[in-house]
């Protein structure tokens, strides 16, 4: 997608977006009391403010990106090229496919949140050791003694630390009583 | 004064006073660079070991954790991405790409430099101005604090480079995340639908280290393994001469900018240092190389916040008020030892005084050492190649986003901004705005607030004094300078392809 359309798509979005925050997201979140006397110190003021600010700039660049599309500007003459379409480190050659990069993006996002999900039953220790060892794998790295010392030490390590350098008690879930 | 001067070296020319600073500088510079362990939380832990010190050597371990932790934050910005405190984050925006290219020990040198310098200068300030910056900060009041924020904001055109518009929904989505939480004035809950979690706001360092690290974790899986490889290669060339010269007019420009701010109560280190790189890059023959590994904008942000951490101890010591919380510990600290910052401090016990400026003075030094010392170990980290680095950055993340209130929300938090710092990189919508106006909005929209209810809503309060109306122009000055020079470069964009043709 060439500079110009995605423009005209994100101003599109906002646009859509801050309508929804003026018509639900704000009305619903701020709670405002009735008797505010003066209308900037109401808690809805900034978030409206915020929020008018977002939509005069989606509008801008909807419009500027629709007209240079109508007068058929060619997309190099603007500044806006993708960062995505020139960034060597984004070409085919470096990157996985789209379809295979969703993929590998995916499970990383299921590892990032079932870690956290997994930090209170489990604790922060055999968390951070089980999380490391996922995403180490991922990685496509299978040598189990660069991955087995990493994965024990740092924990660990970071463990002794925050409990008894920072005093921070860190949670070690089900391990607590076995531990402690 | 001799006299003075001699009872506070007396005071001051102790082993345990050395030896108590150095190891306060040490402790803060590894505090600092921990992320989630904050410079506050490090000075509170330290805190307890003063109470059966001597009062001179309790305060220099507190000043000594302070300043070193000030510096540490720039370590991890620099070498993985992750500010390990607030006002680091600049540090992230050139600091990073310059360790990417294999450039980190660079880098970090030019941070411990321009840290070593504003910190120097910040401390003579606070020798010589602290009467003449203590009256000045005095006349701050919340329209005056508008008013810097919003000159403050301007940078934001800066640093969004070529994506200007985008750049400008990023600031918004920044300031509209500060919002949530309990209302100042009226105590009312904003956007957080029953859930007490979010009624004490956003923490920042949860909300930093995703929108910075988080990211560049889950975007290295999108690579292969041959374009992966180290993180940085790291060079062992550091900073050479030429860098320190070329440095040289941003680090004072960036102290100055520090030691004004940082006698201001309630701005601390982060403005300071987004305002100094704003400067920097303006005046740059080159800012088109800020964002993007640019050595000066280093020096500019460090310099910037370094300068702070002297400062902040001319309202302490001359009026007896804590510019922030961490000098509120050390106001606690003077109090536990029966003394009172302030005038009558001056006029009862300035040998202590004496001895405070004279360990304030020998901090530069030991943080210049242990700068050294710790750059030349810490540094190895860019050597590590990314499959292992970056899974073990992650657990470090999460240790210290937890670690800030001791909440796994947090955690949460910081997984959340990561996936929305990854979609803003994939769709070239710039992160530092976001940043700036999430960690200024708060000041911002206080202080404006703040105004209005003392002015009974009436706009005029925000041009009421030469202050007000002095940021107001330079606003405007930095808004048109911005504006032409988006113009012309857009006009040099549309000839090149012509030309091309």
């Amino acid at each position: 997608m060439n500079s110009v359309r995605s423009d005209l798509l994100f101003g599109l979005v906002i646009i859509t977006a801050t309508v929804l925050m003026a018509t639900v997201v704000i009305p619903l979140g701020v709670d405002s009391p009735g008797n505010v006397d003066i209308l900037a110190l109401s808690p809805s003021f900034w978030p409206y403010i915020i929020t008018s600010m977002m939509a005069l700039i989606g509008v801008i660049m909807t419009l500027r990106a629709g007209l240079l599309l109508r007068t058929g500007t060619d997309v190099a003459a603007t500044p806006h090229v993708e960062e995505a379409e020139t960034d060597p480190d984004t070409d085919g050659s470096r990157d996985y496919s789209f379809a295979q990069a969703s993929r590998r993006v995916a499970m990383c996002l299921v590892i990032l949140f079932a870690y956290y999900l997994a930090l209170e039953p489990l604790g922060f220790v055999a968390g951070s050791v089980l999380v490391i060892v996922a995403l180490t794998l991922l990685t496509g790295e299978r040598r189990a003694h660069v991955i087995a010392p990493v994965a024990l030490l740092a924990p660990i390590l970071l463990y002794l630390f925050f409990t008894h350098v920072a005093v921070v008690r860190i949670p070690l879930g089900l391990f607590e009583e076995w531990i402690t | 004064m001799i006299e003075n001067i001699a009872a506070g070296f007396e005071l001051f020319a102790t082993t345990d006073n050395f030896l108590a600073l150095f190891a306060g500088v040490s402790i803060g510079v590894i505090i600092g660079a921990i992320p989630g362990m904050t410079v506050t939380m490090g000075v509170a832990l330290t805190l307890p070991f003063t109470f059966t010190m001597h009062p001179v050597t309790g305060i220099l371990l507190l000043l000594g954790v302070y300043k070193g932790g000030i510096y540490g934050g720039s370590i991890t910005a620099i070498l993985i991405n992750t500010p390990g405190t607030p006002p680091a984050a600049c540090t992230v925006l050139d600091g990073y790409p310059l360790a990417k290219r294999g450039e980190a020990k660079r880098a970090l040198d030019i941070a411990l430099y321009s840290s070593c310098f504003a910190d120097f200068m910040s401390n003579l300030a606070l020798i010589g101005l602290a009467g003449f910056l203590a009256a000045f900060a005095l006349r701050f009041g919340p329209p005056e604090f508008f008013t810097l924020i919003v000159f403050s904001l301007t940078i934001i055109a800066g640093v969004s480079g070529d994506h200007l518009a985008k750049g400008l929904i990023a600031a918004c989505l920044g300031l509209a995340l500060a919002t949530v939480g309990l209302d100042l004035i009226y105590g009312t809950g904003r956007f957080v639908f029953d859930n007490y979690e979010l009624m004490g706001g956003f923490s920042f360092i949860p909300v930093l280290i995703g929108l910075f690290a988080i990211p560049t974790i889950i975007d290295h899986y999108t690579r292969k393994p041959s374009a992966r490889g180290h993180s940085s290669t790291l060079s062992k060339a550091g900073a050479s001469w030429a860098d320190v010269k070329h440095c040289f007019k941003s680090m004072v420009r960036g102290s100055i900018i520090g030691v004004v701010l940082g006698a201001i109560p309630g701005i601390g280190g982060a403005p300071a240092a987004f305002l100094s790189y704003s400067e920097a890059k303006r005046n740059s023959k080159t800012p088109e190389n800020f964002g993007k590994g640019e050595i000066e904008g280093i020096a500019a942000a460090e310099s910037g916040n370094n300068g702070v951490a002297g400062a902040t101890m001319i309202p302490l010591l001359a009026l007896g008020v804590p510019g922030d919380v961490i000098t509120a510990v050390i106001l606690g600290a003077f109090m536990i030892h029966g003394l009172r910052p302030g005038p009558l401090l001056f006029q009862e016990n300035i040998d202590i005084i004496y001895a405070i400026f004279m360990g304030i003075m020998l901090s530069s030094v030991y943080l210049f050492i242990v700068g050294k010392v710790s750059i030349r170990f810490i540094s190895k980290i860019a050597d590590l190649p990314d499959n292992i680095l970056l899974p073990v950055v992650l657990v470090l993340c999460a240790y210290g986003a937890y670690a800030v209130n001791n909440n796994l929300f947090d955690i949460l938090v910081m997984l959340s901004m990561g996936v929305v710092g990854f979609v803003m990189l994939r769709t070239s919508v710039p992160a530092a705005p976001f940043l700036i106006a999430f960690v200024l909005g708060p000041l911002l929209e206080d202080s404006f607030r703040q105004s209005l209810q003392l002015s009974e809503g009436t706009l005029g309060i925000f041009l009421r004094n030469e202050i007000c109306i002095a940021f107001w122009i330079l606003t405007v000055l930095a808004l048109v300078l911005t504006i032409r020079r988006s113009l012309r470069d857009h006009k040099a964009a549309k000839i090149t392809p012509s030309l091309d043709g």
